[in-house]
């Protein structure tokens, strides 16, 4: 891959600390070359992949253009949220419009996953002191990371550039935003080396730095939604930045000054934390603990509880920092859009009078999916502790195989529920009728379930295919559900999601849908938990 | 008797490749037994057998008079096992680990947990995230012996112990098997079964190659025999279950099946001895003998007693 060509490069005048960095980024080339090329083609695809008229085709007259500006400005405020403002009429403004969430949010997930793969997760396996023991600098293997990553976003940015140059789209504007794409690399990147070295464990330092970028993203929205009075806000994250270089209408080049600094000081920090700690330690979570159990951990309840607290905990406290400022900003912003027929036409479908109960409805069903794929992970703790070998010295003990399993299962059914009850908290806090908000996240909790049932149901029956089986099936329903606005055939989507029974915008489920997917869930547990009774336990 | 373990004709296959093939075992009530065998020699799947983890494709096998499969979590109350690569929750402390699977397995003992605790010299304060592999073994081991198990199911349990904590581990067996509970110590530290095994299991590519105690075992193998000798030697080559026979001059050096040895001894007296040592195969002699075989090759004269000494 072209990619080798930039990397292995040592920093120049870094003395003894970084000896060896360009070996050790050649082999990380070598171990991870599928992964990168896979992550580099897909940003690519979405950053620039619509650049060859296809995108045009869409909008071919200038009312056409105008109507799709509208639409995001005043008609459908889930725009501002999600995508970001369009800053002018012309095409090419309009298409980084819809792509900038997308392309920036996908080269950050990639970034994120690789930085901390080769820094902490290297650390965490003992491979990081292998290579310690040779003739190699203190801080080379988090440089080799981030060379090989920087370099990555550099490739990247030059790809999306030059997609848009051959599309004969204006230089200017094809830089920047090759420039843009480039940059969400390089910012998620730092920030995950961050992590990786605040966090011990490779799994916290992922969620961390992607879920900071992507709350970031959120706050931005936040701010473009709620207009002038909160622009401020949006100058407060690097998403901010990147969207207000406005490519194709105001043409900013210096936000980037912003963003080469913020990754200067990301990356200093992380070797200065570096420096201050031992091989294998976080800075975070090095202090000892109880000599003796608690009370509560004494059986497989209390265990499984202790493993997935700190995730829940996070995972509520997120939600509700998501929930409740959209709700308490939501409602003023979404009084620009009280004369939109689209926001009238949902709103009569969703039972309610206010379009800011329409927004509401909107994110809080957008919300189903995060917290779906927390709960497949919950669930696959189970086959997670087999691999680990806990599962083995448990099972070891006299508890049953249900017992145990039933621990992970319990938190995969209950904190999805008190998830989706937060959601409808929070946005009761801005809606008209606070109850009727509450009583529509609620009804999205038994298809929750039902992905939890397929995935237990996969532990059981799947072995070593589980998680395959579990995230295909979220890959599933989330394909049928974009394919929905594609033109498919409305019966794929009631055939291959649950989550369409308890869509709001196609009228509120009926308490026999409730039922019937309470019912499947139920019955997909109890032969996940059958199957995983009568096989031979893995690892 | 009902022996505490008993296993006949055990087969396991993954896919292909057959892990166990027909294996034997017994293991009587109150004994330490080793469990010895190369690498990939069925070992950790007959445990996991044992522990209902994983089920057999035929032969029987009955622990603790129960069906392992069947009956896992009664007799799981009865035993206690340490796995030979101890994994346990980064999250948790070694303290923390030590009494839930104490708790899970019924409630131990607080003042033998302690003192385990010192003797190991562990600090169960710390996560186990940040224990070396002796460490992560400690808390399995001090978990299983501050408990009231009839049965231990050691896999291997000292590979990350240092001299000392082997020491302190051999004391404890000692200490276990006073207080009448049954071992089965799976092992590659041959001077450890040595020094704690009543009777050993040898196995090599899922078979039972040999199984008896330690001297039975010696029976039936060759002492080197080293003698000086006031005249020339004669007659010593026609003399049954002589081999590997050298003479230099008075010096005589031989291997002898260690049932002829006083026959051998008889033999050099009348030609006037000097000076002898006889020396009894080491168990590492004993275990070479099997692993140096070709696999499927007849293991010659331990077959027979595999069944023999049952």
């Amino acid at each position: 891959m072209s990619a080798a060509a930039l990397a292995p490069r040592a920093p120049a005048g870094a003395g003894g600390t970084f000896t060896g960095a360009d070996t050790l980024a050649r082999l990380l080339l070598r171990r991870d070359r599928v992964m990168l090329a896979v992550w580099l083609l897909l940003s690519w695809g979405v950053a620039a992949g619509r650049t060859g008229g296809t995108y045009a085709s869409l909008y071919p007259t200038a009312a056409a253009r105008q109507a799709r500006y509208d639409q995001v400005m005043t008609d459908v405020p889930m725009y501002k949220l999600f995508q970001g403002p369009a800053y002018g009429t012309d095409i090419n403004a309009l298409l980084v419009q819809e792509t900038f969430g997308a392309a920036t949010i996908l080269a950050a997930l990639g970034a994120v996953v690789f930085t901390v793969r080769h820094t902490r997760t290297d650390e965490q396996a003992g491979r990081r002191e292998l290579v310690g023991s040779t003739a190699v600098g203190r801080h080379a293997p988090l440089a080799a990371a981030l060379l090989v990553v920087f370099a990555a976003g550099a490739l990247l940015a030059v790809l999306t550039s030059a997609a848009m140059l051959a599309s004969r789209m204006p230089a200017t504007g094809s830089l920047i935003f090759g420039l843009v794409v480039g940059s969400a690399v390089w910012i998620s990147a730092a920030m995950a080396v961050v992590a990786a070295q605040l966090t011990s464990g490779p799994r916290a330092a992922i969620v961390g730095a992607f879920a900071a970028f992507m709350g970031l993203h959120f706050v931005r929205g936040v701010s473009d939604l709620a207009g002038p009075g909160l622009t401020w806000l949006g100058w407060l994250t690097p998403n901010g930045w990147l969207q207000r270089t406005q490519p194709f209408a105001a043409d900013r080049w210096w936000p980037f000054l912003l963003v080469a600094a913020l990754v200067v000081v990301l990356v200093r920090v992380a070797l200065l934390l570096s420096e201050r700690r031992d091989l294998g330690s976080g800075v975070l979570a090095s202090r000892p603990g109880p000599t003796t159990a608690p009370r509560g951990l004494s059986g497989t309840f209390g265990l499984a509880w202790r493993q997935h607290r700190a995730m829940a905990l996070a995972w509520v406290a997120g939600t509700a920092a998501i929930c409740v400022p959209t709700a308490l900003v939501g409602s003023a912003a979404m009084d620009q859009y009280a004369t939109s027929d689209r926001m009238a036409e949902w709103a009569a479908a969703t039972g309610s009078a206010d379009p800011a109960d329409v927004l509401f409805v909107y994110i809080a069903f957008t919300t189903v999916f995060p917290i779906t794929l927390y709960s497949l992970q919950t669930v696959l703790r189970i086959r997670a502790e087999e691999d680990d070998g806990h599962a083995a010295l448990l099972l070891s003990t006299p508890v049953s195989r249900l017992r145990w399993a039933a621990g992970h299962l319990a938190a995969a059914l209950a904190v999805p529920a008190v998830l989706l009850v937060v959601v409808g908290l929070g946005f009761a806090l801005g809606a008209d009728d606070a109850s009727a908000m509450l009583a529509i996240t609620v009804r999205l909790i038994p298809a929750v379930w039902v992905m939890v049932g397929i995935a237990m149901a996969a532990c059981g029956l799947a072995g070593r295919a589980a998680p395959v089986v579990a995230y295909g099936a979220l890959v599933v329903a989330l394909t049928v559900e974009f394919g929905q606005h594609l033109g498919w055939p409305s019966w794929l989507f009631l055939a291959f999601s649950p989550f369409s029974h308890v869509l709001p915008f196609l009228g509120v489920p009926g308490a026999a849908t409730l039922i019937v997917l309470t019912a499947l869930a139920a019955g997909l547990c109890a032969a996940g938990l059958a199957g995983l009774r009568r096989r031979d336990l893995i690892g | 008797m009902t022996e505490t373990v008993d296993i006949t004709g055990l087969v396991k296959t993954f896919g292909t490749t057959r892990a166990l093939d027909g294996l034997d075992m017994a293991v009587r009530p109150g004994e330490v037994h080793g469990f010895l065998g190369p690498n990939g020699a069925g070992k950790s799947t007959t445990l996991r057998i044992l522990l209902g983890l994983s089920r057999p494709d035929s032969g029987t096998v009955r622990l603790l008079g129960g069906d392992p499969w069947e009956k896992a979590v009664e007799l799981h109350r009865r035993l206690a096992y340490v796995p030979g690569d101890v994994a346990l929750w980064p999250g948790l402390t070694g303290g923390e680990v030590i009494d839930l699977l104490g708790r899970l397995r019924g409630g131990a003992d607080r003042r033998r947990r302690d003192d385990l605790v010192q003797r190991f010299a562990l600090d169960p304060s710390r996560r186990c995230r940040t224990y070396s592999t002796g460490n992560r073994q400690k808390v399995a081991l001090i978990a299983a012996l501050a408990g009231d198990a009839e049965l231990l199911l050691l896999d291997e349990p000292t590979s990350g112990l240092d001299p000392l904590m082997e020491a302190v581990f051999r004391e404890c067996i000692a200490e276990e098997r006073a207080r009448g509970r049954t071992v089965l110590l799976s092992s590659h530290v041959l001077s450890e079964v040595e020094a704690v095994c009543d009777r050993v299991t040898i196995v090599r590519a899922g078979r039972t190659v040999e199984a008896g105690t330690l001297s039975e075992l010696r029976h039936l193998t060759r002492s080197s025999v080293s003698a000086e000798l006031a005249a020339e030697p004669s007659g010593l080559s026609g003399l049954a279950g002589v081999d590997d026979l050298r003479t230099e001059g008075r010096h005589v050096r031989l291997q002898v099946d260690t049932d002829r040895v006083g026959d051998v001894l008889v033999h050099l007296h009348s030609l006037g001895l000097v000076d002898v040592t006889v020396q009894p195969p080491t168990l590492e002699e004993l275990f070479l003998r099997h692993y140096q075989a070709e696999p499927g090759a007849p293991a010659d004269r331990g077959r027979g007693l595999g069944t023999a000494a049952r």
